[in-house]
């Protein structure tokens, strides 16, 4: 069995309003290996992305870590001060944003932003900065690297965007990489060359990685893992295989029969939730 | 699935490599499309000439000497006695005050904005990022700070303290940095909601890049412009310091002091009140099209 990377026990992350508390994350225990790829799945507002948030301590205002416990390579993410988990963040965990038309500063050269990342741990001087950051749009696979480092976000296409966002993630050799629906603001062929090209990084590179989304072909084609989300709650996880032949809880199986297969003739109204009950 | 790689190379080398354009050339050509914005820019390039070279302009003979009375030809009219635009009533040359006025009034406009711009910056920015109570407690400072009236303030302030240049500077800017810092806070505080900011704080930056690196260059726009149109107010302001007297002090030519000299006469002698009112309209006028043109111009909405 492969390291254990970074450990989450039972986390509560809560949002305090004005109508009440909301528990976005409730009792969240999960963990991921060196290496490995694991798929955080679930409908929207399920706490897919809180979690993830959480696991960088960027939970948005009124939110807050209630209680729990982030242990990521021995060191104990929820204790660290401000400098260590600025530190933390982009150096061992690195974040990818859905929407790439936004996640970038549309008045700052893409290379400027990529080398911000990196300069954020270490120290470069400009040129050797420069160059990695060619060598990391090279290794997306940006076409022009040279000169397209020189552009402004606008002048990329939503693609090359996300490629740009996954080289600034890449930038410091995170040891984990958190992808938060990373394919659905594009279109679909543009979808699967990101996951081409994440799968090869996660060849190449040996970078764990933890994909948030609902999509369950991108799932099922990029994860050996599966952690299925509802209600802020972990209901059911396993190896891909298990999960897709046999989901044992009935959110899993009702989730997986929301989508729609083309080769399958409609023979049968779908089954609704409801009558799903009792099943478990 | 499988695509030549022959096939992915052309397609790379399809990528039409389109003309650098950058934020701010692309503001630039469309502030040039704009005829009144090209208009005021190349009266405010003018009124910058005449402010450094009005010096030269006496000591080469070409216009009088502002403060040379000459009592034998007071209020003459234009044209007359050699005077182009007239004499005031202690024989001054209207024309050579008009020029010499210009420096006033631009240095006001301009070196007030330059006290404002670190005020509002400062206290908009911290407003705006720190949020929450930091917020609240310079927020309420800057409304009651901004329910003062504004001619009193500086009325009282600069009898306080004399009525030089640098209290004028100061008086004039501190009433209106609250715009500046209201702005700068809204804008802040919308930015910091976008997905790039949470982008940056994931890759680790460090707040003060935050603030310099994302917030303040995509504030940037707006700022400029409430820069730009600050100027014609704070020279609007100071003229009419000027005319109450509590200005910058006589000889030295204003225009408002000169606008206030002239009104005793201006059925006598209208040319003096004309010429120092029309300047100051057209001044403003000039940076009004000048502030106008930015705004459209940097405004991200109106980018095709």
């Amino acid at each position: 069995m492969a390291q254990t990377l970074l450990q989450v026990e039972d986390l509560h992350t809560q949002f305090y309003t004005s109508r009440g508390v909301v528990r976005a994350v409730d009792g969240v225990t999960l963990h991921v290996d060196a290496g490995e790829t694991v798929g955080v799945v679930g409908e929207s507002g399920c706490g897919k992305t809180m979690t993830a948030l959480s696991i960088l301590r960027l939970v948005p205002d009124p939110g807050r870590i209630t209680s729990g416990r982030i242990l990521f390579a021995g060191k104990n993410v929820t204790k660290m001060t401000d400098d260590e988990i600025r530190d933390f963040r982009g150096n061992d965990v690195a974040m990818i944003f859905q929407d790439p038309m936004t996640s970038l500063n549309p008045v700052t050269k893409i290379g400027s932003q990529i080398e911000e990342a990196m300069t954020a741990h270490q120290r470069f001087t400009q040129t050797l900065a420069r160059g990695r950051v060619v060598e990391l749009l090279k290794r997306v696979r940006v076409p022009a690297a040279e000169s397209r480092v020189k552009d402004y976000p606008h002048q990329f296409s939503g693609g090359m965007r996300q490629r740009a966002m996954i080289a600034m993630g890449l930038s410091n050799e995170p040891s984990l990489l958190i992808a938060d629906e990373p394919t659905t603001a594009l279109d679909v062929t543009v979808q699967a060359q990101i996951i081409q090209l994440m799968k090869q990084l996660n060849r190449e590179l040996g970078t764990a990685m933890m994909l948030i989304t609902h999509n369950m072909a991108l799932v099922a084609s990029l994860c050996q893992r599966i952690i299925v989300m509802y209600a802020g709650r972990i209901v059911e996880e396993g190896p891909v295989d298990q999960i897709f032949k046999s989901p044992q809880h009935p959110y899993t199986w009702s989730l997986l029969r929301s989508v729609p297969r083309v080769d399958e003739a409609r023979k049968e109204r779908p089954v609704r939730d409801r009558q799903v009950q009792g099943r478990s | 699935m499988a695509v030549p790689a022959a096939t992915v190379e052309q397609l790379s080398q399809w990528e039409v490599p389109e003309q650098q354009i950058g934020l701010w050339s692309d503001a630039a050509q469309r502030f040039r499309r704009n005829r009144l914005a090209i208009a005021g820019a190349v009266l405010v390039v003018l009124l910058i000439l005449i402010a450094f070279g009005s010096p030269l302009l006496v000591q080469l003979g070409i216009i009088h000497d502002p403060l040379k009375q000459n009592v034998e030809f007071i209020e003459s009219g234009p044209g007359q006695n050699g005077y182009l635009f007239g004499s005031d009533e202690l024989g001054r040359d209207t024309l050579s005050r008009l020029l010499f006025g210009s420096r006033i009034s631009l240095a006001v406009g301009i070196f007030v904005q330059g006290i404002i711009l670190p005020i509002g910056l400062l206290i908009g920015l911290t407003a705006g990022y720190f949020g929450g109570r930091v917020d609240n407690l310079l927020m309420r400072f800057t409304d009651v700070w901004y329910a003062f009236p504004d001619l009193l303030f500086v009325l009282v302030v600069v009898s306080v303290f004399g009525p030089s240049l640098l209290t004028i500077f100061g008086a004039i800017a501190l009433v209106n940095w609250v715009g500046l810092a209201r702005l700068v806070r809204g804008q802040v505080l919308s930015i910091k909601e976008k997905e790039f900011i949470e982008a940056a704080r994931s890759s680790g930056s460090s707040p003060p890049k935050l603030i310099l690196k994302h917030l303040l260059p995509n504030s940037l726009g707006p700022i400029i412009v409430t820069l730009t149109f600050g100027i014609p107010n704070a020279i609007f302001l100071e003229a009419v310091l000027s005319f109450l007297g509590v200005g910058i002090q006589p000889p030295t030519p204003t225009w408002g002091q000169m606008v206030f000299d002239g009104y005793e006469a201006i059925y006598a002698n209208p040319s003096s009140v004309v010429f120092p009112a029309l300047a100051i309209g057209f001044t403003l006028l000039a940076f009004s099209f000048v502030g106008d043109g930015l705004r459209d111009a940097l405004d991200p909405r109106m980018r095709r």
